[in-house]
């Protein structure tokens, strides 16, 4: 489980955690900066600028920030997410005053020139993403009507610190990180805030991706309460329905179906609240309407050992922020308990909810759910949850 | 059965222990500690050597890995989850690699476990479609890096590089018959290793194994069918819209196998987002270099690296280095590396490889290079727009 960080929130708005851990091997700064709801344009601006950042900023070039990551082992990342753009760094034990400077500088200075802007710009509009990854995030990004400076002004009008909550883990004296980060943050008070450019904010659009006879089928459905208790209760509800082989999802439909090789349950980032979303493809006829009623029937028939390897799950697997979802709860690679994930999910929490990350309370709430709870929260869901697209006709009659 | 101690191998924390000895059915089995970890991690290496991958049987192996995962009742994931633990298992073109992890508190949980993979599959005809549906789909998803490498291995090695994956028409070809007899051949004790990694308590561990694990019997199987590498050549793949740089190299524990690696990490290093694909193997294989997004990304960086510093070099050797001692440091990828290098009867490569790493200098790295280049490697080129 994921120890207990401690929040400062700094005179500028600028959120600060700290986890000291003299066991680790590591030291990880992460940032985690909200974003808006983006439309094409704006996800456009939101890739752009993240590929601008890994050039690295005016003081510490890329060329370093690999050389901290290397020596570490791990590569440093700067990712949009469906909410928030993350940045991280994970560097060599000692190297915490390094880190909290190569972060610190890369949110005050980035390099926003129009030459950087443009090899950005040109970088992630040739990004090709496949199948399942467009699946996950099918949100559609227009290059074509965006200049380098709306990109700009996107990242001046974003890298602001009341946007931003950073956090730092590793083997340093409790305060030292902490430490680190306020000294190079707290006068961080950039001019009266800029307007966001015209038409990046706005409704995504999402496209159904598609290939031969591949399709994907997708529900989602908004979760808004982001309390400790309420988070514990999804927590158990996605683990039972999407986590691991025993799970309902993949029981039903790979197991016992033959219908599917890859189903996916997650929580996502949403601009407002997170949202649940169930993504499965499938190339052979698929009834959608059969498929999630034999799944209902699946979640009726849970007994209390259902609900007993779900919490098990839940002890074994962490959340963890990837690039395109905040807390991926499914998969079927054993949990280990990175620090930099750590890291970069405690930055995004308090970015999202202005709160430290309390997994222990989460684990509670999670434990504190009864059976019939579980049960009926996770077939309401389905209930309710929303088809994203129609895949097309001739396979799903 | 008899008991062979031996010294904790070097990659190995200071306090580690090791335990191994081969059961009367001929399997090989191993008992390290990796103290302070964690978990623990069961690893079992199925041999290929007597049923290679041919056009008339692609991909049964990894159809009957399949089916040998789900557990004689079907039930196996359930089991293993209810404790928190897990399996995973992966067919390679020289071995299957069945893994059951978990918290070491449920250690007599995970060799039930493993005491289950290597019972007899019961396999009729209904499971045997309902499996071949899934892996319909599994095909169907297939894009990108695994097609990629699955083209780099044809055509540098012929039908001796032929992808485990299989096709639709060799699999739709296969009956429970066939696939009882493939398991006959392949699970028999001296085509298995079992490779524990747990974090201390090693004799228990061993007397849990030794106590519930039966072992089927048989003879080793053959060796691996020799390989030869041909020369490199440059490609387009339209399921794929990145590059690919792979360089073929001779078994796990040579002086080119670490030059190769490390030159591909500095490759990958320059050219950000791109990863480093190499199965452990005594057979000739590849060191591939991928980068998902970018056609051009790798050769650009191979390039750059001609005129790179011995500083640079030198690094790379350094995080090659590292990059193997994490992984004989970690339970989860330990065991593969040590139950590979056994599966022939010896189990230091690993150790002889991250020696090999350690030595390395900045004309070892220059040289590995050299396997990268144009004429030396090949490159898959994705055409996909």
């Amino acid at each position: 489980m994921i120890a207990p960080w401690v929040l400062w929130v700094l005179g500028n708005g600028l959120r600060v955690l700290e986890l000291p851990n003299p066991g680790e091997s590591t030291v990880t700064v992460a940032a985690a900066v909200r974003l808006p709801e983006l439309s094409p344009s704006g996800l456009a601006a939101a890739r752009t600028l993240a590929e601008a950042l890994r050039a690295g900023s005016s003081g510490f070039s890329r060329a370093r920030w690999l050389v901290e990551g290397s020596l570490a082992g791990v590569m440093p990342s700067v990712e949009v997410a469906r909410d928030a753009l993350l940045v991280r760094l994970t560097a060599a034990p000692g190297r915490h005053l390094v880190a909290a400077s190569y972060v610190a500088d890369l949110l005050r200075n980035p390099d926003l020139g129009r030459e950087n802007l443009q090899r950005a710009w040109e970088t992630a509009r040739r990004e090709r993403r496949d199948l399942w990854e467009s699946a996950l995030d099918p949100r559609a990004a227009d290059f074509e009507r965006l200049g380098p400076s709306q990109a700009a002004a996107f990242g001046r009008w974003l890298l602001r610190p009341e946007r931003v909550a950073v956090s730092i883990c590793g083997p340093f004296a409790a305060g030292q990180g902490a430490s680190a980060l306020k000294v190079r943050l707290e006068d961080w008070s950039p001019q009266a805030p800029s307007r966001l450019p015209h038409g990046l904010e706005g409704q995504p659009v999402e496209q159904a991706p598609r290939r031969g006879d591949l399709r994907v089928w997708r529900w989602t459905l908004p979760w808004e309460d982001l309390s400790d208790g309420a988070m514990g209760r999804a927590w158990l509800v996605a683990s039972a329905l999407g986590s691991g082989k025993g799970s309902a999802l993949f029981r039903a439909w790979r197991v016992e179906g033959g219908l599917t090789y890859r189903q996916e349950l997650r929580i996502e980032g949403r601009a407002e609240g997170l949202a649940w979303s169930l993504t499965v493809a499938r190339s052979g006829p698929w009834r959608a309407e059969d498929a999630l009623g034999s799944l209902r029937g699946w979640v009726g028939r849970w007994t209390e050992a259902d609900r007993r390897r779900a919490l098990a799950m839940i002890d074994r697997r962490g959340p963890s922020p990837l690039n395109d979802g905040v807390l991926a709860l499914t998969g079927v690679e054993p949990w280990r308990p990175l620090p930099w994930e750590e890291a970069e999910l405690a930055a995004y929490w308090a970015m999202k909810t202005g709160r430290a990350l309390d997994l222990g309370a989460w684990s509670a709430a999670a434990r504190d759910t009864p059976l019939e709870e579980l049960r009926r929260t996770a077939l309401d869901a389905l209930q309710r949850a929303q088809l994203a697209w129609d895949p097309g006709s001739s396979n799903s009659g | 059965m008899v008991w062979l101690p031996w010294i904790a191998a070097a990659a190995m924390a200071a306090d580690g222990e090791a335990l191994g000895w081969r059961d009367r059915s001929g399997a090989n089995v191993q008992v390290r500690s990796f103290p302070g970890a964690r978990i623990a991690c069961l690893h079992l290496v199925v041999g290929a050597g007597a049923y290679p991958e041919t056009p008339q049987r692609h991909g049964w192996r990894h159809l009957l890995e399949h089916l040998v995962a789900l557990g004689p009742e079907r039930d196996l994931d359930l089991k293993l989850e209810a404790v928190g633990a897990g399996l995973t298992a992966d067919t390679y073109r020289d071995y299957a690699h069945f893994r059951v992890w978990g918290p070491a508190s449920e250690g007599r949980t995970m060799v039930a476990a493993l005491a289950e993979l290597l019972r007899p599959p019961k396999i009729g005809e209904a499971l045997l479609r309902r499996e071949l549906s899934v892996m319909r789909e599994e095909a169907a998803l297939r894009e990108g890096e695994p097609v990629a490498l699955a083209q780099a291995w044809s055509n540098a090695f012929g039908l001796g590089g032929l992808d485990p994956f299989g096709d639709e028409e060799s699999l739709a070809r296969a009956t429970p018959a066939d696939l009882l007899g493939l398991w006959s051949g392949l699970f028999r004790g001296a085509n298995l290793v079992l490779v524990a990694c747990v974090p201390d308590r090693v004799r228990e561990w061993a007397s849990w194994i030794r106590e519930s694990v039966v072992w089927p019997k048989g003879d080793a199987a053959p060796p691996l069918p020799r390989r030869t590498a041909g020369p490199g050549g440059r490609l387009g793949s339209v399921a794929f819209s990145g590059g690919l740089l792979a360089a073929a190299v001779p078994a796990m524990d040579t002086d080119a196998t670490a030059q190769a690696l490390a030159a591909a990490l500095a490759v990958a290093a320059k050219a950000e987002g791109a990863r480093v694909v190499y199965t452990p193997t005594r057979a000739p294989s590849l060191v591939s270099v991928l980068h998902e997004r970018s056609p051009n990304a790798l050769e650009n960086a191979r390039r750059l690296l001609e005129s790179a510093s011995q500083r640079d070099l030198q690094s790379a050797a350094l995080r090659a280095t590292e990059w193997l001692r994490r992984q004989l440091a970690d339970p989860l990828t330990a065991g593969l590396w040590y139950g590979v290098a056994s599966l022939h009867g010896s189990s230091s490569e690993p150790e002889t490889l991250l020696e090999r790493l350690s030595g390395l200098n900045a004309e070892g790295v220059k040289r590995g290079l050299r396997r990268f280049e144009p004429g030396e490697a090949w490159f898959i080129e994705g055409l996909r727009p």
